[in-house]
């Protein structure tokens, strides 16, 4: 049986000029398409701008996926923001020994986790561009050594928030809310035209999670896309291309060109390959 | 429904927010309010969660029993 999986320029070349499109997208690739130091930013900005050029393109997602979207850049934000404390604005602050110390520990950690990914030989596209940033536990060991002794005086941590985040969130949503339109059977013309069933049953997520051992917020994403008619689900995430290639062999799974190869390979074996 | 603008453009708004910079007057501000902290030795390792529990009233003024 032939596969469900499709190249990013296989895809374009096969559009017509002003089709109709509607492409469910996963985080991974709006995380790519956005962020300038993704290692596949690339070939997602190329795919996504061209199929927005050439066709009447609509982007779906999932309420998840925004949310696995911002936390992302939530991350990227006070990553860059703490270390600018003690990089290029220490001059301008007198943080205390204690905050220095954890915040240089995460980045020497950092660092050696960026290190070893790089040391791996493997493809830069498969370069996880989130290890720049610091995991959640560790800003929330660096928030502990801001913090105040009294909840009434707690102004530290609330102010680093303000500086680097601030209104940065709330902007990018908005513009997050504009590229693309979230999956909801709450919507009265995504019912009518979009999906394939009344309700969503979330059951069936736990179901493909269960089945193929993937992310539950891959899974509702999936289980999502499968109770539209919606047929372009675009991903760079292995979990979505495999479970996609298991339990949604009706909908064609896009990826970058040169991953074809490598996950032909891996799949070769499954039942419907 | 009004039609959105081409992704490019979205893209590059959202890329402008990525390298945007505290201003100078932000950062002062920030400046100002972790120095008085280390001055005042404000700032302290052992945060203790249980004495915040224990507050009736959260940053918001609202009753909680849960940490802030």
């Amino acid at each position: 049986m032939a596969t469900n999986r499709i190249g990013f320029n296989k895809f374009l070349k096969d559009v017509h000029v002003g089709q109709k499109v509607n492409l469910v997208v996963d985080s991974n690739l709006l995380i790519a398409y956005f962020d300038e130091v993704h290692s596949n930013h690339e070939s997602a900005k190329t795919f996504l701008d061209g199929i927005d050029n050439k066709a009447d393109a609509k982007f779906y997602t999932t309420v998840t996926t925004k949310a696995e979207y911002l936390d992302y850049q939530r991350r990227r934000f006070l990553t860059e923001g703490i270390v600018s404390l003690v990089q290029e604005n220490k001059e301008k602050f007198k943080i205390t020994p204690n905050a220095t110390a954890k915040i240089n520990s995460f980045r020497g950690l950092r660092d050696t986790r960026l290190k070893k990914e790089e040391a791996k030989d493997k493809d830069l596209d498969d370069f996880d561009s989130s290890l720049n940033y610091f995991r959640d536990n560790e800003l929330k060991e660096i928030k502990k050594a801001f913090r105040a002794r009294d909840v009434a005086s707690e102004k530290g941590w609330l102010t680093i928030c303000k500086t680097f985040l601030g209104k940065k969130l709330s902007e990018q949503e908005k513009l997050l809310d504009e590229f693309c339109k979230y999956l909801t059977t709450r919507d009265k013309e995504q019912k009518e035209n979009i999906f394939t069933v009344p309700e969503v049953d979330w059951n069936k997520a736990t179901a493909i999670s269960a089945e193929t051992g993937m992310g539950y917020s891959d899974s509702m994403i999936l289980n999502m896309a499968l109770s539209t008619n919606i047929e372009n689900i675009a991903t760079l995430d292995f979990d979505v291309i495999y479970a996609g290639a298991v339990s949604a062999f009706n909908k064609k799974i896009i990826i970058p060109d040169n991953r074809i190869g490598s996950f032909k390979q891996i799949l070769k074996k499954l039942p419907n390959q | 429904m009004s039609k959105r603008r081409k992704i490019s453009e979205i893209f590059n708004d959202m890329n402008e927010i990525n390298k945007r910079k505290p201003t100078d007057k932000e950062l002062d501000e920030l400046a100002e309010v972790l120095n008085e902290i280390d001055d005042t030795g404000e700032n302290k390792v052992d945060f203790p969660f249980e004495k915040i529990a224990s507050k009736e009233g959260n940053l918001h003024g609202n009753k909680s029993d849960r940490i802030q």
